[in-house]
């Protein structure tokens, strides 16, 4: 089996529910896919086979849902080893994490939690980013996450995410609807927000769609089109940044096919400096 | 090094999040805390719902709904892997208090749902040098590699959920997934195909001539010609299925 590694321009998160589909995109196809290695690890099968058919199609990149890089646990080495296993096995270039923990108290939870914006927790997690590269001998990428409420915090949110990329020398995955989730249920503003955080570290941004579900709160879901607000914000953002690769973000609710080719379409000709549709 | 209240911070969120308790924490938007509790219950929930249908539709709704509750209270997941938490569950069960508090059937059809996720995911191995059974003596018997036996105590697959407990007896069950259309497949063995199977599952690279060797040794000549003439047939029905491939020893 070969495998095409280069991540760039748009791509799309490979799910089961549109895994055919994804497969058999054509004009456009997106130019890589994005998958959460836990859901694929020691899974043979059907779904293996699935996977191996996409990946002699589109180089992948991996987007980690459990390494919970911000708990207070310990690492869990047995895990980061079938982790640098599956990076090797289908020749993986970038591998991205959540900015969160997912578990605490030796029990996995399977939901990003927010971390205590606190200086403990900044020197605390570059440490671990460290210690993680060092072990894959790759560079991990964060991910700036929604939340819903801030516990305990010190600091504000984009000192916390500076403090550690610059300590820990990893990347930044800038999840631009993230921002305007966060945003608009914590009262900031995405752009300050943005021009705050350490742009040159960027190398991978994730755009997806969200639910406001109260006046006064919006839930990063995953399952509705990117509204043209964020559409906004990349394209205002894009330019600042290093031509980094686009993942269009779909867990579920997922619409017709097309309906994702028209986004993928936007998602180009924003990454290309073009205009985007109305 | 983090500080105590920081690890105390994230404890507690994490407690609240797993069992829906008030904890004391320190919050920017405490209305919105909830989130947390319903976001990672309905994960948990929804990988059990799919992986147990049966037994959900069996107990109802609520009660599974309650089971997972509990269960996500009281265990630590262990798995990075939400998919294979269903294994979780059913060996939580087995050793819970819930198994009094629940229809005797409960923990083995929970097990017997999982072995079809275990079945359909379990990781590729090769199958060069399998070739369908053809009866020659001297080439090895080969299973298919993902195959699952049990002996059911219930009828889960020929009843509806009223009629389990008065219908309890031996139902041997061979679960397997077609070597390449990855499809899972269901086949009701008698008990004696189950001790057959069984054997095999214990025994490597035996022959044909070597398995009917025993069989002889094992029973009179009248039995052993009568015992024969059944083990063939069953070896043939196997094949026809996918179950069983002779390989060149």
């Amino acid at each position: 089996m070969t495998f095409l590694f280069m991540v760039k321009g748009v791509g799309i998160g490979f799910r089961r529910d549109i895994a055919d589909e994804i497969i058999g995109m054509v004009n456009p196809s997106p130019n890589f896919i994005e998958l959460a290695p836990e859901n694929w690890i020691d899974m043979g099968g059907y779904w293996r086979a699935k996977l191996d058919e996409a990946a002699e199609k589109y180089p992948i990149s991996l987007h980690g849902l459990s390494l919970s890089i911000g708990s207070p646990d310990e690492l869990d080495f047995d895990f980061l080893k079938k982790i640098k296993a599956f990076i090797k096995q289908y020749d993986i270039k970038i591998y991205s994490e959540h900015l969160s923990y997912s578990k605490c108290d030796n029990a996995h939870l399977y939901d990003l939690l927010p971390i205590p914006f606190t200086q403990d927790a900044v020197i605390h997690i570059a440490e671990r980013i460290k210690v993680v590269q060092d072990y894959l001998e790759m560079p991990l990428a964060i991910e700036n996450v929604s939340y819903y409420t801030a516990v305990a915090a010190e600091m504000k949110e984009h000192e916390f995410i500076s403090e550690i990329v610059n300590k820990s020398n990893c990347n930044l995955l800038l999840d631009v609807n993230n921002i305007y989730v966060n945003a608009f249920n914590h009262g900031y503003n995405t752009k300050d927000f943005i021009n705050n955080l350490p742009l040159e570290k960027v190398s991978y941004i994730h755009m997806a769609g969200h639910e406001k579900v109260a006046d006064d709160l919006i839930i990063d879901t995953h399952g509705e089109a990117i509204i043209d607000p964020v559409y906004e914000l990349l394209k205002w953002v894009y330019p600042k940044l290093n031509n980094s690769p686009v993942l269009l973000e779909r867990d579920f609710n997922f619409p017709e096919i097309n309906e994702l080719k028209r986004e993928l379409t936007q998602l180009h000709k924003i990454t290309n400096q073009e205009e985007v549709d109305a | 090094m983090l500080k105590p209240e920081t690890i105390n911070q994230q404890s507690k969120l994490a407690q609240y999040s797993r069992t829906g308790e008030k904890q004391d924490l320190i919050l920017s938007n405490p209305q919105h805390v909830f989130q947390y509790r319903r976001l990672v219950f309905y994960v948990v929930l929804g990988i059990m719902q799919q992986a147990f249908p049966i037994a959900q539709k069996a107990i109802g709704i609520e009660s599974f709904k309650a089971l997972v509750n509990e269960f996500f209270n009281s265990h630590n997941c262990k798995t990075p892997q939400v998919w294979k938490l269903p294994l979780e569950f059913c060996n939580w069960f087995k050793t819970s208090n819930q198994v009094d508090l629940n229809p005797s059937y409960l923990s083995e059809l929970l097990y017997f749902e999982w072995l079809e996720i275990e079945v359909h995911t379990q990781k590729d191995t090769s199958t060069e040098g399998l070739m369908p059974f053809q009866g020659n003596a001297i080439s090895s018997l080969r299973l298919n590699p993902y195959l699952k036996s049990i002996n059911l105590n219930y009828p889960y697959h020929k009843f509806l959920p009223e009629e389990w407990l008065s219908q309890k007896a031996e139902y041997p069950m061979v679960i397997y997934r077609g070597v390449s259309d990855f499809k899972v497949h269901f086949m009701a063995v008698s008990k004696f195909g189950l001790g057959v199977i069984q054997f095999l599952l214990q025994t490597e690279n035996l022959t044909l001539g070597e398995f009917l060797e025993i069989l002889t040794q094992q029973n009179n000549e009248a039995q052993s010609e009568n015992l024969q003439k059944q083990v063939l047939t069953f070896f043939n029905q196997l094949s026809h299925k996918g179950i069983l491939f002779e390989a060149s020893k």
